[in-house]
């Protein structure tokens, strides 16, 4: 293992993700929002749920408006006096951790069954892509609302319908990938060293695959923060006890028509930057590591 | 071609029956539909009488055999709420949320194939980023932020549009919309664009790459040498054969926007069977949410079906896979 950082595989990509501009800023503003959003309740100004500190009497300020205490609400308060900029905090934790939770949980199971599924072949093999089939023809939006619908509102109930969402996506990505890879000859020779088919599975083609399903991963923990957001606005996502962005933006509408802006928006904003950074990552990831795309 | 079509046929009822199976289970798992339906301070007699008049007291596959016998005939249970045939009030509102979604996938068209042109002959030019920057963002924001921020914009801060509700109303053939009059225009105009700018961003892509790819090949090379006008040979030669799997893709959207018309619903205060649904939810009315999912699932499976017989009659290479 001699070999420089730089040169093996995973440095070089890293070498090449760092050229764009774009994907650096795109890191930098999801570390920030990751740190932010884990330390919510060492950095906040205020704890937004402790009823005991808020005061009705400063319901819905503007923004940079001071309270009677002498607190200078940055980001305004919403009708029960919250400050907006704590909520945000505590509502980003929400949603990041509703985001990479399910989709982590996803990516293990979507994974490991497209890889059984090519690896083996056969009736299993027919009869998963089927499923993914038949799953992926419907919009994610609707299953996860029908889902929620038969499960109740919770932040478990929506991680949960979230993995049901998005398992199908990884699956059929892993099986695409180690179809082409099963037939290389690292395959074939620990085959002929006759290792276990798990460990083939799990230590020769999964690493091999893994950089398509990062890509995947990436642009998942995007969309399953915006489902999330989308599910919590229709008011069938996350119950008002765990205030999430789409919660606080829903929360908001309503004062939103009377020219009071700031307690939907300024959480919207919060939500699209963090979307749209991950999603920059994930095309940035998706140039470096796509051997396609390469020419 | 026959057997390939027959085949699909019977493939989409089988999965029309076993679609229905799930959504019936799913939202029998809600609760106890008895609790929500009958005001507390309800007599006993009149409990009985609910449970009855909604099959409540047979066992669960009864219910089901019940709900299929019915839905073959167009009964998919009486709304708790309204106390009105359940399929009735989802038709009742289709029109609303037809007409914004063909109004979106108009626009969409409308819209989108030009910009992807310009964007997939023109790649390096300012403008062609740009339209790929917007693309971009209208792929990965969230439509319910969307709607909002033009709410806020156009209704709440420049009080040009109207922010909620259908506007004045014409019936064509007995049905009310909203495109007829001017009024019910300017109510329209928000919510179609907001439905649209997924489908836009998309629309611009495929174009793009679709053009990209074909101004390369050589019948393009030979038009030009004809010395045909580069007008011709863009909208005739090129767009002939982009716009293949454009509409194929747009065929699937279809379904998906009706989908996704429930938040623009939700959002402008639309009055469609999208809006109708989250309501529903919220009060647990079963047979509207039911209703709903199954004219959903249809819908989809006839989309898809329709999409496939249609890509089969315009591409004869999928015919000959067939039939090997």
């Amino acid at each position: 293992m001699s070999v420089p950082f730089r040169e093996r595989p995973l440095g070089k990509a890293l070498a090449e993700y760092v050229e764009s501009p774009s994907a650096i800023i795109a890191t930098i503003l999801v570390v920030i929002f990751f740190l932010a959003a884990a330390s919510a309740s060492i950095i906040a100004p205020q704890d937004p749920y402790d009823l005991a500190k808020l005061d009705l009497l400063d319901g819905t300020l503007p923004p940079l408006s001071k309270s009677f205490s002498g607190m200078t609400y940055i980001l305004g308060t919403d009708e029960q006096g919250r400050d907006m900029l704590s909520a945000i905090l505590y509502g980003m934790r929400i949603s990041l951790s509703v985001g990479i939770i399910s989709t982590i949980a996803a990516f293990i199971l979507g994974t490991s069954l497209g890889l059984i599924a090519a690896y083996k072949g056969g009736r299993f093999d027919t009869l998963l892509m089927r499923v993914v089939d038949l799953q992926l023809s419907f919009p994610a939006l609707l299953i996860a609302l029908v889902l929620l619908v038969v499960l109740g509102q919770g932040v478990d109930k929506i991680t949960l319908a979230l993995i049901i969402v998005h398992w199908a996506y990884f699956a059929r990505a892993a099986r695409g990938s180690a179809l082409a890879e099963r037939n290389r000859e690292y395959i074939e020779a620990a085959r002929a060293l006759r290792l276990s088919e798990a460990r083939i599975i799990f230590r020769h083609l999964m690493p091999n695959v893994m950089p398509s399903i990062i890509v995947i991963a990436t642009t998942m923990v995007a969309r399953a923060i915006s489902t999330e957001a989308t599910l919590s606005f229709l008011g069938i996502g996350l119950p008002i006890t765990e205030p999430s962005l789409g919660l606080l933006i829903s929360n908001g509408f309503r004062y939103l028509l009377s020219g009071k802006y700031w307690i939907s928006f300024y959480p919207g904003i919060a939500l699209v930057v963090v979307i749209v950074a991950l999603n920059m990552m994930g095309d940035r990831l998706r140039d470096v590591l796509n051997p396609r795309l390469k020419r | 071609m026959i057997i390939f079509i027959v085949r699909r046929f019977f493939q989409s009822i089988v999965l029309i029956l076993a679609m229905s199976l799930l959504v019936f289970l799913g939202v029998y798992a809600i609760g106890n539909p008895a609790d929500v339906l009958i005001s507390p301070e309800a007599s006993e007699a009149e409990r009985a009488d609910i449970i009855r008049h909604f099959g409540l007291d047979k066992p669960l596959y009864a219910q089901y055999g019940l709900f299929l016998a019915n839905a073959a005939k167009g009964d998919l249970g009486r709304s708790f709420k309204y106390n009105e045939p359940a399929l009735g009030l989802i038709i009742e509102r289709m029109p609303a949320t037809l007409e914004i979604a063909f109004t979106a996938l108009f626009l969409t068209i409308l819209i989108g194939i030009p910009l992807g042109l310009l964007c997939g002959l023109k790649p390096d030019a300012t403008w062609s980023k740009m339209i790929m920057g917007f693309s971009a963002f209208g792929f990965s924001v969230p439509s319910f932020w969307l709607g909002l921020m033009m709410v806020m914009v156009f209704s709440v801060f420049l009080g040009w549009l109207p922010a909620s509700g259908r506007g004045q109303t014409m019936n064509l053939f007995g049905i009310p919309f909203s495109f007829l009059t001017f009024d019910g225009l300017k109510h329209m105009l928000l919510p179609a664009i907001n439905l649209a700018c997924f489908k836009l961003s998309l629309v611009i892509r495929l174009t793009r790459a679709g053009a990209q790819e074909v101004v390369r090949s050589d019948y393009i090379k030979y038009a030009k040498a004809k010395g045909l006008r580069p007008a011709r040979v863009i909208f005739v030669h090129m767009l002939k054969n982009i716009l293949l799997p454009i509409v194929t893709v747009l065929g699937l959207e279809f379904g998906r926007t009706i989908a996704f018309a429930t938040v623009t619903e939700t959002v402008f205060a639309w009055p469609g069977m999208g809006k109708l649904l989250i309501d529903s939810i919220g009060v647990l009315d079963r047979p509207v949410i039911v209703a709903y999912l199954m004219m959903i699932v249809v819908m989809f499976i006839v989309i898809n079906l329709i999409v496939d017989l249609v890509y089969t009659a315009l591409d004869p290479r999928v015919r000959l896979e067939e039939r090997q």
